[in-house]
């Protein structure tokens, strides 16, 4: 069994990623809205990224920057009310998921898309066997009978290093350790053998020990495509081809990995970067905070939502919010100050 | 060490497990062995996966859970024999921090009631004076005095945790005592409390035990660093020891799995991964704790329980717990673990 997706021919790139291939999951001008008590929060501001085979992209950021609202909306995951998706399109593998029937989006999640995510006790359900939950899946999208399905469940979970698969197999969520329960995770995932793997956080509540070996063993699957959220900037640098960095529910820059840790343009980006205390750093001196708080979504700013803490603000960063464009070869920044300084350059 | 603020000495922490769903009933040695020191104005860091038994060795010196054997020193008093008078007075120089500044912040209360508090327990001030102290402890986290009659909500993360900061300074400890209190903070408002924190130092000449499982961090503020796992210690050294020569396998594969934000170092970096999950507390391994995760491991670590004893050279003290602790154990390991 593989777990590659199939390679891309190319015959018919409609759309164009920055690596020359047609994306095989693509987010264009998402818009999300919450309704809450205090108005409605406007947590997903004409996003867009694309994926292409074999590639992961990162997206960062702080708490309610809009990285998770984000994914959910774009796999109709969210609840809707009290959210709204309000504009966009989101294809996965030239499947556009907001034309699909409820019916068509559920033979869509789990075999072409699936998810991890942060806590795996409450990503599984806690009666049912590790084995049933795995089977599932293979089951509804592969059409293998009950004892395929289990012997898939078994393979798989022996690929992502559970040790004693076959005991393991008809274990109760419970009974695995963190570490384990977010293998099974990524084995109910993978089980389907999906095109595109969303990851959700899905080491932040594990131990550093656990998490070199689960991303140890994500890297292993090098066909994947991986979209990737994260606000651990070490563990993006160690996994990502790309980044896209989010603040306030826009992407305010995206880039190769490099390109943003060696030469971020964005003022908040390099603020990020700053506020990161390194092992490396023989002297210590006081960390980079950004000043302040991020602005509320139910009340943005028309202008730049980073203009209240920016170290470089202007006049125009008031004026309206600055679209992400050109500063290097594939590598985009939303920031008037860094635009300028890329003309020039 | 003569000059330490405190001296932990072979302090043990034993809990009695009940069997339960998961089977299993016993001891759990949730600190066992412990040997360290924090002298004035030093920060020790403590480091250590879940279960390591971190949280417990804080909890025990501010006398929250009982010591089951050995001394809590502090300026030569010991903590752990304190008759029940004694005991409020004791506490006042010690005081912690948490984690969650929402739930050790009681939402009923104001952020005045909440940093005066332990002034109305220690009585350490006229209740005149209580308004205008709690108001210089504000401003002295950061926090405006307008703070003073709002509420817990009204705050982010970050500014409670400053709240929760102001009401550990209020009765003026020598010691503080911070159980991951960074752990529920973004990035950049991490770097804004790490800042304050050193800070505060420098101005009062605290001491603070840092508890966290966030290496950088840890690495960042602290003077030196001990390493636990499974209750017991296996490093303690300066903070650029235990990060550049340490001599323990599992600091090695600790400092090995902290991801380095910089790509051309973390994709060109060998990491040293560890086997498996640490074992259960109720069943420890005998010998040494860590020799079933451990790369180096011999019959004699099965057999006999490590020293925990120095290594050091020039001056410096370097404990280490390992039959095999050697200066380059870091190649060492890395060898081992390539085969």
């Amino acid at each position: 069994m593989s777990t590659t997706p199939p390679l891309t021919t190319g015959a018919e790139p409609a759309t164009q990623t920055p690596l020359g291939v047609k994306p095989i999951f693509e987010v264009d001008d998402l818009q999300v809205e919450f309704r809450t008590s205090a108005g409605v929060a406007k947590a997903v501001n004409h996003v867009g990224f694309s994926v292409a085979p074999g590639e992961c992209l990162a997206i960062v950021g702080e708490s309610g920057s809009g990285k998770t609202a984000t994914l959910l909306a774009a796999l109709r995951l969210l609840p809707t009310p009290p959210s709204r998706t309000t504009g966009g399109r989101v294809l996965v593998d030239g499947v556009d998921l907001f034309s699909l029937s409820r019916k068509e989006l559920r033979d869509v999640l789990g075999r072409d898309i699936s998810m991890v995510f942060q806590d795996s006790l409450s990503a599984f359900n806690p009666i049912l066997t590790i084995g049933r939950q795995i089977s599932e899946g293979v089951r509804r999208h592969r059409g293998l009978s009950k004892k395929a399905a289990r012997a898939l469940s078994i393979e798989m979970l022996e690929r992502v290093g559970v040790p004693d698969p076959q005991q393991r197999v008809d274990q109760y969520p419970h009974q695995l350790s963190g570490g384990m329960r977010q293998r099974a995770m990524i084995a109910m995932a993978l089980a389907g053998e999906p095109k595109v793997l969303i990851a959700d956080e899905p080491t932040t509540a594990l131990d550093v020990t656990v998490q070199a070996q689960i991303l140890e063993l994500v890297r292993s699957f090098q066909d994947l495509s991986i979209v990737w959220v994260s606000h651990d900037l070490g563990v993006v640098a160690g996994l990502a081809d790309r980044v896209a960095v989010m603040y306030a529910g826009s992407i305010i820059e995206q880039g190769p990995v490099r390109d943003i840790f060696h030469d971020a343009r964005h003022p908040y980006t390099r603020a990020l970067l700053g506020s990161v205390p390194r092992l490396r750093d023989p002297e210590r001196g006081d960390l980079v905070s950004i000043p302040g708080l991020p602005p509320s979504l139910v009340d943005l700013p028309p202008g730049c939502p980073f203009y209240a803490r920016c170290g470089v603000r202007e006049d125009r960063c008031l004026s309206r919010m600055p679209e992400l464009v050109d500063v290097a070869p594939r590598h985009q920044a939303a920031c008037f100050v860094a635009a300028d300084e890329a003309r020039t350059a | 060490m003569t000059d330490a603020l405190l001296e932990v000495s072979d302090l043990a922490v034993h809990f009695n497990a009940k069997a339960g769903a998961r089977g299993g009933s016993g001891v759990v040695k949730a600190v066992d062995g412990l040997d360290f020191s924090i002298g004035h104005g030093e920060t020790v860091g403590v480091v250590g996966e879940s279960g390591c038994g971190k949280s417990t060795t804080g909890l025990a010196i501010q006398g929250l859970v009982k010591a089951t054997s050995g001394s809590i020193m502090l300026d030569g008093v010991d903590l752990t024999k304190l008759k029940s008078r004694q005991v409020r007075a004791a506490r006042r120089r010690t005081q912690m921090v948490f984690q969650d500044p929402t739930s050790s912040l009681n939402m009923r209360m104001t952020v005045g009631q909440i940093v005066a508090e332990p002034l109305l327990v220690h009585e350490t001030l006229p209740k005149a004076q209580h308004r205008e102290r709690v108001a210089e402890l504000l401003g002295l986290v950061g926090m405006p005095e307008s703070a003073l009659d709002r509420y817990p909500h009204e705050f982010s993360g970050g500014q409670r945790q400053r709240i929760g900061i102001a009401r550990a300074l209020a009765v003026e400890p020598d010691l503080i005592i911070c159980d991951e209190p960074t752990a529920a903070l973004d990035v950049s408002i991490r770097a804004q409390v790490l800042n304050l924190f050193r800070e505060l130092q420098r101005k009062r000449d605290l001491s603070y035990l840092f508890i966290s499982h966030d290496l950088s961090a840890v690495h960042h503020i602290s003077d030196r660093i001990l390493v636990m796992y499974l209750g017991r210690p296996m490093e303690l050294a300066s903070r650029d020891t235990v990060y550049n020569d340490p001599q323990h396998p599992y600091t090695v594969a600790l400092m090995s799995a902290v991801p380095i934000p910089d790509p051309d170092v973390e994709r060109n970096r060998k990491h040293v991964l560890l086997q498996g999950d640490v074992p259960s507390p109720l069943n420890p391994p005998s010998g040494c704790v860590f020799r079933t995760r451990c790369p180096l491991a011999q019959d004699v670590c099965a057999t006999e329980k490590p020293e925990f004893r120095d290594v050091g050279t020039n001056g410096e003290k370097h404990m280490v717990a390992c039959h095999f602790a050697q200066p380059g154990m870091a190649d060492l390991v890395a060898a081992k673990a390539a085969q």
